[in-house]
């Protein structure tokens, strides 16, 4: 018998990749991994150096092509080769592309471009390597067997396809969009949308003044901030799990049912944003199990922030999608009990405040801390929470209701038997003297 | 109430006995004087019994105190029998996530009076997700399930409700039952450490994986049925070293489903005396020495096992 006669062919085909892989991400988040791409050249770019000062992306949205710009060095065609267009992560890659990135899959880039288009143009300088690669998707697609891009180098580059001017980044344009994704790119609350995300997501690139334009318009960083004064100091625990280094932050912000929970970012970008689920250990069913809290909106002063970072992004706890978190991970699976004792500290707390009105006379006068502004330069925080007392305990802690229904007949005689007239007074006088005749204090 | 104003610690010979066998697996594990970063946490009660004997016969002096019942804080300073004791207020779910764990090998006894709570389970995986390796976990409770018995029959169905996520779906009512209660309280226990541990070895090297050495699994009644339940916590690769340490050789050690019924002899101090004269001893010797078998048969064979360390009360006038 012959090799090839038990063998069965399971090779991936390319609409596969085309029509399922894309499935799988929102076009916003799409977007976003192609401005992680230009994080990963800044990163490349800096090194050591902490600022971003004169780095850019631009980002067009149109209803017949959608853009974007970087100055952010490009990228060699060692790893354009080797590593970047490469569906999955190579094993052993032979260009290692950036330490602390946060590309990870292999699959980010292609995705985006497959899930918006028809045909992609990318041109890329870095340093002596100048090419651009132009796919159409109809026609890639048509030989199953060939799964190049072919690319132009230097001077044979058209001149009207030439828009890097001279400088180190990268172009992506893509055209021939897909109808919805036309709609959608040039739909106002998509870009609004959008800008909100990336703000978010890409925070810290921000904070280190990249600068980030859709459609012209330069996209502000949101980020999460710590309220902060004598006796109110968020807890702060570092550990290293498996070369991944883990920092944990919780404490209290302002009243936000909305920003409450836990943000979770790896090599600081944000792949979860105000979590509340049972992943960052929060019960959502009855059935879920172990060491969690159901969220109520009493906690809506709760923030935590845990952060994943390793030299080699392959090992951090994120999706493919960058928009959550491996909870079978390992890394997490390890970090997650830690992240739930110090998140008890914090609830534990919230739990014995009052009202709203006593949540806010706590937080009066107290300092805002932007959570990326202290990662960096972590000043000195204890390990366990930091808070004030409270008023007493709530009365509805130390005691509970009991009710139930006898006899009429019988609880009116009582009453008269007993000189009292509320049908209240003849349970709780009822239950004392049960207590007294057994000893029971 | 407290149980602090129903019973004097002291008097209660069992409870008496399980804390001098605890304080001599201690012993045995940590040696005397030796551990200047080792703390006990404990729920002390004004008594603060395990306190005076931790400090005494261990030299540990970093020690916690859980107490609920802030009103009685100037009783509890007062009756505090070493300044090294640090109090605590608060229920044990609130004030241990808030404990420093990083400091330090800890021991940990969980001296609650009441029966099994949910809220217990929560304090266990405070402990299994921080205590550093070489730490001992110990929890006391009532194991008696008398609050689901109805008409003389245990509403399971009751119980797996307040107990969801902790106990297995196939509870069964003969498990409920005084008799088998224990094996179920350990096994819910057991299971509760081994979840918190998976999660928490997930990511480690197979010698930095934390295993948990059951030691302690004692039940006796002074008054309300009670229950021990406790271990060590141990990285793996020092696994080999405990073993040398032959803990397991300790007739009081109970590391698999068998428990200890630690039963106190009631017996006069002049048969205490006449009893000590023969002992130690093998249990059969022991049993048919003709001299003290006007002791009954029963007493004698409860003394014996617990003899090293019953307590002697005796009352004194001024």
């Amino acid at each position: 018998m012959s090799k090839d006669q038990n063998v069965i062919k399971a090779n991936p085909t390319k609409s596969f990749f085309i029509d399922m892989l894309t499935r799988d991400i929102r076009l916003d988040r799409a977007i976003i991994d192609l401005a992680d791409n230009c994080i990963d050249g800044a990163k490349n770019l800096k090194k050591s150096n902490q600022n971003y000062d004169g780095l850019e992306v631009d980002i067009t949205l149109s209803k017949s092509q959608f853009r974007i710009w970087d100055n952010c060095g490009g990228f060699s065609l060692d790893v354009a080769k080797n590593y970047a267009f490469m569906f999955g992560r190579p094993n052993d890659p032979k260009a290692k592309f950036v330490d602390h990135s946060i590309g990870r899959f292999g699959v980010g880039m292609k995705r985006a471009l497959f899930k918006m288009g028809k045909h992609f143009l990318i041109e890329s300088r870095n340093a002596e390597d100048y090419f651009l690669i132009e796919i159409n998707v109809d026609e890639w697609i048509k030989d199953e067997d060939d799964w190049m891009f072919s690319y132009l180098e230097h001077d044979d580059i058209p001149t009207e396809k030439r828009l890097l001017n001279g400088q180190d980044g990268t172009v992506i344009t893509i055209s021939d969009l897909y109808p919805t994704i036309s709609d959608e790119l040039c739909n106002r609350e998509f870009q609004a949308k959008l800008s909100r995300e990336l703000g978010l997501a890409l925070s810290y690139s921000i904070l280190k003044n990249l600068e980030i334009r859709i459609n012209d318009q330069p996209i502000n960083r949101t980020d999460i901030s710590f309220l902060e004064k004598d006796g109110l100091k968020p807890l702060y625990i570092q550990k290293t799990i498996s070369d991944v280094d883990v920092r944990i932050y919780a404490g209290v912000g302002s009243y936000s049912p909305s920003h409450a929970g836990w943000y979770v970012f790896c090599n600081d970008r944000m792949v979860l944003e105000a979590d509340k689920s049972f992943t960052t250990g929060w019960k959502e069913t009855k059935e879920d199990e172990g060491n969690i809290i159901k969220y109520h909106n009493d906690y809506a002063m709760f923030r935590g922030a845990i952060f994943f970072s390793a030299k080699d992004s392959s090992k951090l706890p994120m999706t493919t999608t960058k928009t959550g978190i491996d909870s079978d991970h390992p890394v997490f699976k390890s970090a997650r009990p830690t992240m739930l004792t110090a998140m008890k500290q914090v609830i534990n707390f919230l739990k014995k405040l009052e009202d709203k009105d006593e949540g806010e006379s706590i937080i009066n006068d107290s300092e805002k801390i932007e959570i990326m502004e202290i990662k960096d330069h972590v000043k000195n925080y204890s390990e366990t929470f930091t808070f004030p007392t409270t008023k007493a305990q709530k009365e509805a802690n130390k005691y509970v209701g009991i009710s139930y229904k006898k006899d009429k007949a019988k609880v009116e005689k009582l009453k008269d038997f007993l000189g009292v007239s509320a049908n209240g007074e003849v349970g709780s006088i009822t239950f004392d003297y049960y207590c007294k005749m057994n000893e029971i204090d | 109430m407290a149980s602090y104003n129903i019973f004097n610690y002291h008097y209660r010979p069992a409870k008496s006995i399980e804390r001098k066998l605890f304080i001599e697996l201690l012993k045995e594990l940590y040696g005397v004087n030796q551990n200047k970063d080792l703390g006990y946490i404990g729920l002390g009660s004004v008594f603060f019994a395990d306190f005076k004997l931790i400090h005494k016969e261990l030299g540990l002096s970093n020690l916690i105190n859980i107490e609920m019942n802030e009103d009685d804080m100037l009783r509890f300073e007062f009756n505090k029998p070493f300044s090294c004791i640090k109090l605590k207020w608060g229920k044990t779910t609130d004030v241990l996530p808030n404990i420093n764990w990083t400091t330090g090998k800890k021991i940990l006894w969980l001296d609650y009076d009441q029966s099994l709570q949910p809220y217990m389970f929560e304090d266990i995986d405070t402990f299994f997700s921080e205590a550093p390796s070489e730490s001992f976990f110990l929890l006391t409770c009532n194991y008696s399930f008398h609050r689901y018995l109805s008409e003389n029959v245990y509403n399971e169905e009751k119980f797996k409700k307040d107990f969801e996520g902790i106990c297995r779906l196939d509870v069964t009512k003969e498990e409920l039952t005084k008799k088998n209660a224990p094996i179920l309280v350990q096994e819910m226990i057991k299971d509760r450490i081994e979840s918190n541990l998976s999660s928490r070895n997930a990511a480690l090297s197979d010698e930095e994986k934390l295993e948990f050495h059951q030691l302690i699994f004692i039940t006796y009644q002074d008054g309300a049925p009670m229950f021990t339940y406790g271990g060590y916590l141990l990285r793996k690769e020092l696994a080999r070293d405990f073993k040398k340490l032959q803990i397991n050789k300790l007739p009081y050690v109970r590391s698999g489903e068998d428990f200890l019924n630690l039963q106190s002899p009631v017996v006069t101090t002049q048969e205490l005396d006449a009893m000590n004269n023969f002992l130690p001893n093998y249990p059969s010797r022991f049993l048919s020495i003709k001299k003290i078998t006007f002791i009954p048969e029963e007493e004698r064979k409860k003394y014996l096992t617990t003899y090293r360390y019953y307590p002697n009360f005796v009352e004194i006038r001024d």
